[in-house]
């Protein structure tokens, strides 16, 4: 399904989302912006939650003022606190979402629930009760709903918050598995997910789009801009011209990771990474 | 709506707690104290007292019980994930009102049932009849009206205590059924089985509705604005 926002604004008391255009058609596309740049907003907007203040989404040929219920159909959404009712078991909540989705072939749902169930990895948990689950297992529970009647759009939200490092690693093989039949939309604040999953990169920075286009692009565009520099201690030029990016103290000093247009002190050139190119970008626009 | 009433019947009876606790107020507490205290009673006179006892007990529960189901206002994920699905959303607070009416409404309806059954030789079929529709219709009252204190008032302990006033109020003062969440017991037998009684008591019906469609509008108001 190809998604096409044009000209999103968003405006509470302040404007959350201005002029935010773009187009995605498959793959993972990674969502990132610190807290408050929009992200959730924008997400529930692709999700039909809430109406844009201005500017229209297209789901192929579908709109929200048309075709509402057709849209939801075949959007999965993982919201960013995923809860459910507590004493729900997991094949439960799976069956009311199969029944609120449509399926009401009694095979078909009970398919639709061991493949999702399967999918996710819940085997040994889909008789226990949903407050009995781990943070990671809520969260597997939260893409198996999404992911009944195989929507064509999946949006997740701040997925990995929370969960412990090896649930991380296993929630970003698990989205990059689902991510060939469909569009992913993920939006988070950990650099590293997106890193890890996306082909495609949207930088959120106060409710404006700072960049959009693949990740490689993003990180070649701040080649030749990344030093590290070691030393006693950290030279004031660093501090005064270069954005610091990381420091570690070493056995013979102070090693420091930093973006500057030109070299400063004995610094050298570094290979550079989304981190690098994201924080450069939103403090590139952020000082405009 | 089947989907969201079916739901919701599997949310309450799933409580185990509630349930059996509500098993224990509306049918042994009843039992037990008119057993204590109602040797001289004639059959009939135990049956109004037990009905009387069991009302009063339903009456100040709903409040509690929909509040195992519905917390009053709409919760995040109800919103993001269910409500998300559904075409007409004031459907599922329906269907929550519903399951409660029908949970407590079976549980006095097949007390009753079987009451009468196992002595339909001295107890006549208009006051089983008569027992059934009232049971129906003051429930219905108090579970509309128990929903719409949740959506206006912030707490369910607020909800409950302005349930106790309005049934002591009716008790005590109010002698026309139109208005009465429960009656007197003094005229319970004469109100029981009398025609036009009957008849005043289904104007709860445009109460109910009334309620209902003010819900509504607050039910929406909250979907919109969550």
């Amino acid at each position: 399904m190809k998604l096409i926002l044009s000209n999103i604004c968003k405006k509470y008391k302040n404007t959350v989302l201005n002029q935010i255009s773009f187009e995605v058609e498959s793959g993972i596309l990674g969502l990132l912006g610190e807290n408050g740049a929009g992200k959730t907003t924008l997400i529930e907007i692709i999700a039909t939650l809430i109406k844009p203040t201005d500017g229209t989404v297209y789901y192929d040929d579908f709109t929200f003022e048309n075709d509402l219920y057709k849209i939801r159909h075949q959007i999965g959404y993982l919201p960013q606190k995923f809860d459910f009712f507590p004493n729900l078991t997991v094949e439960e909540a799976l069956y009311y979402i199969c029944k609120l989705k449509g399926i009401n072939n009694k095979e078909q749902r009970a398919i639709e629930i061991d493949e999702k169930i399967r999918q996710v990895g819940l085997e040994e948990q889909k008789k226990k009760k949903f407050c009995m689950l781990s943070g990671g297992m809520k969260q597997r529970l939260g893409i198996a709903q999404a992911l009944i009647g195989n929507p064509k759009i999946l949006l997740v939200d701040e997925p990995t918050v929370g969960l412990d490092p090896h649930e991380r690693v296993a929630f970003r093989q698990l989205l990059s598995s689902l991510a060939q039949e469909r569009l992913i939309i993920l939006s988070t604040h950990i650099i590293e997910d997106v890193a890890m999953t996306s082909d495609m990169v949207l930088v959120l920075h106060k409710g404006k789009v700072n960049y959009f286009g693949h990740i490689s692009s993003l990180i070649e565009s701040v080649r030749g801009k990344v030093w590290r520099y070691k030393g006693d201690s950290i030279v004031k030029e660093i501090q005064q011209q270069g954005i610091i990016i990381g420091s570690h103290p070493t056995d013979t000093g102070i090693e420091v990771r930093f973006l500057a247009e030109h070299k400063i002190a004995n610094s050298v050139l570094v290979s550079p990474t989304l981190e690098d190119a994201y924080i450069y970008t939103n403090r590139k626009r952020g000082t405009n | 709506m089947n989907i969201q009433i079916l739901f919701s019947l599997k949310l309450l009876l799933k409580q185990r707690s509630i349930f059996v606790a509500m098993l224990v107020l509306l049918i042994a507490v009843p039992l037990i104290l008119v057993s204590l205290n109602g040797s001289g009673l004639s059959l009939r006179e135990a049956w109004y007292t037990i009905l009387h006892l069991q009302m009063i007990v339903a009456v100040l529960i709903v409040p509690i019980i929909l509040h195992s189901i519905w917390k009053g206002k709409i919760q995040l994920f109800e919103k993001q994930l269910i409500l998300y699905h559904i075409h007409k959303p004031f459907e599922y607070y329906m269907a929550k009102l519903f399951a409660v009416c029908f949970v407590i409404s079976s549980i006095l309806v097949l007390f009753y049932t079987v009451f009468w059954l196992l002595l339909f030789d001295q107890i006549s079929i208009t006051l089983w009849y008569s027992t059934i529709v009232q049971i129906i219709l003051t429930l219905a009252f108090a579970v509309a009206l128990a929903g719409l204190l949740s959506l206006l008032l912030k707490r369910t302990i607020y909800g409950t205590i302005l349930m106790i006033l309005y049934l002591i109020i009716s008790i005590q003062f109010i002698r026309s059924s139109m208005f009465a969440l429960w009656f007197n017991p003094d005229f319970i037998e004469q109100m029981m089985l009398e025609p036009s009684f009957l008849i005043q008591r289904f104007a709860l019906l445009c109460w109910i509705i009334i309620l209902l469609l003010t819900s509504k509008a607050l039910f929406v108001r909250q979907v919109v604005s969550s």
